[in-house]
């Protein structure tokens, strides 16, 4: 059960900047930083975010988790470029009309939102996350599945490692050419067992949420008292410089991208 | 001892919502994990299949859909409760917002096309039938595919080709979603033999 939530070390042992943030402030700062990302087009004030929200991430200190995150992120651009391209063949002018930083623009969001998601995620306490979520004023029957969502990807992976040993020791190794070669195989041996797990996850997430007393119908109880620290003051400040610095990059590096921008605004 | 940030007048305004202190007793914490286990296990497979299979490519779109749909009548049979759907799409939909920082345009059509397919499937004679289950996930996919058809058109309608490739992938996954159905009562039947479903 120790694995399916954050870490039980104290607090104040855990090493990165982070993990001092108070909860609201790491929901809200996700929250206003993926909005940032789709209202900002431009690839320079994008870079702006994706670089702070690197920083933001790295000071967890799980440098494996976020490597781990950003060869997926890659490989998901590298896979979604060659699928491109092989439209191209039918359809010549979607190539054509492609730049560089038009392509980067969707890369560089998806990694500002794994950063500030996996940040969260990986930093946060279920207790915190429920009370957080309950401040905003969030009925209870969104707050908790919302919470489990956040506390159930440390699991997921988990599952997943478990899943590929298993398949390891019994001799097979997904790739995708095997993936092509034998779906009905990849889904017997991978995915049958992914979701026995993921329903065994979730049973023993409901029993721990009842056995912890946490509930929907009721204010959360609040075993530490989280106050607002200069770390939050100062992690709301380096947000805002970003939206300063983006919206100057807008205007000195006047370069759209996106499907809705015209050329050259 | 307030808790930080409590604004009184809002949660008087929730205490005395009626509709909305019903449907927060209408769910049971077991049930609410549920939902938000397997929303994040959707969207989480939709992307491992996406990486393993190579991109959007035809299989991959099939499988995606295969897989969503089964997992979806999985969660809907666990459940079997009326609004289950409704939560579910929305909750899917946020998570989709937060971690992979798209499809803000596509929650509302979302909504309503989870909402339409609550009405279909409580027509047809609920949860506690297999036949209006599936037709309710067959509404809800079919429903949500168009209307973010609609909303592509909308941003991208300077590029009919776009449009024409969305439509043909949605075809395709509308393929798989059909056959998610049979593997769904698949799933449901070995899920029974295990005990894990109970219904």
């Amino acid at each position: 059960m120790q694995e399916l939530f954050a870490d039980s070390v104290p607090y104040q042992k855990q090493a990165g900047m982070a993990t001092y943030l108070h909860p609201q402030t790491k929901i809200l700062l996700t929250l206003a930083t993926i909005i940032a990302a789709l209202v900002f087009r431009n690839f320079y004030a994008l870079g702006v975010f994706a670089i702070g929200s690197t920083f933001y991430m790295l000071s967890t200190k799980k440098y494996k988790a976020a490597a781990l995150t950003y060869v997926f992120v890659m490989a998901m651009w590298v896979l979604s470029l060659f699928n491109i391209w092989l439209v191209s063949f039918i359809f010549p002018a979607l190539w054509e009309n492609l730049t560089l930083k038009s392509l980067a623009a969707p890369f560089l969001r998806v990694v500002i939102s794994m950063n500030m998601v996996l940040g969260m995620a990986l930093t946060m306490r279920v207790e915190q996350a429920q009370a957080a979520l309950y401040s905003l004023h969030l009925p209870g029957m969104l707050t908790l599945p919302l919470t489990v969502m956040i506390r159930f990807i440390p699991a997921f992976v988990h599952d997943i490692k478990q899943v590929h040993q298993a398949l390891r020791l019994r001799g097979y190794n997904l790739t995708p050419l095997s993936t092509f070669m034998h779906p009905y195989l990849v889904l017997r041996m991978a995915f049958v067992p992914l979701i026995f797990r993921a329903l065994r996850t979730a049973e023993d997430l409901a029993v721990a949420a009842e056995l912890k007393g946490i509930d929907h119908k009721e204010k959360p109880l609040e075993l530490r008292h989280e106050k607002f620290s200069t770390a939050d003051w100062t992690a709301c400040a380096l947000w805002g410089g970003c939206i300063l610095a983006g919206v100057l990059l807008v205007q000195f590096t006047p370069e759209a991208v996106g499907p809705m921008s015209p050329k050259g605004q | 001892m307030p808790y930080p940030g409590e604004g009184k007048i809002t949660r008087s305004l929730l205490k005395n919502n009626i509709f909305l202190s019903k449907v927060q007793k209408h769910f049971e914490v077991r049930e609410l994990v549920t939902i938000g286990t397997f929303a994040a296990l959707l969207q989480t497979s939709s992307l491992l299949i996406a990486l393993m299979t190579g991109g959007m490519n035809p299989l991959g779109l099939l499988l995606k859909n295969v897989v969503y749909t089964t997992l979806l009548l999985v969660a809907l049979t666990k459940i079997g409760k009326f609004g289950t759907l409704t939560l579910f799409g929305f909750v899917a939909s946020l998570f989709s917002i937060v971690a992979m920082g798209s499809g803000i345009i596509l929650l509302l059509p979302k909504l309503l096309a989870a909402m339409f397919a609550e009405g279909v499937l409580k027509a047809l004679g609920g949860y506690k039938s297999f036949f209006a289950t599936a037709a309710g996930v067959l509404v809800f996919e079919f429903l949500s595919k168009g209307m973010g058809i609609g909303v592509s058109w909308l941003v991208n309608r300077e590029q009919p080709a776009m449009i024409i490739m969305a439509g043909i992938f949605v075809a395709i996954g509308s393929i798989g979603s059909c056959v998610g159905i049979f593997t769904g009562k698949f799933f449901l039947k070995e899920l029974r033999h295990a005990g894990i479903v109970r219904r």
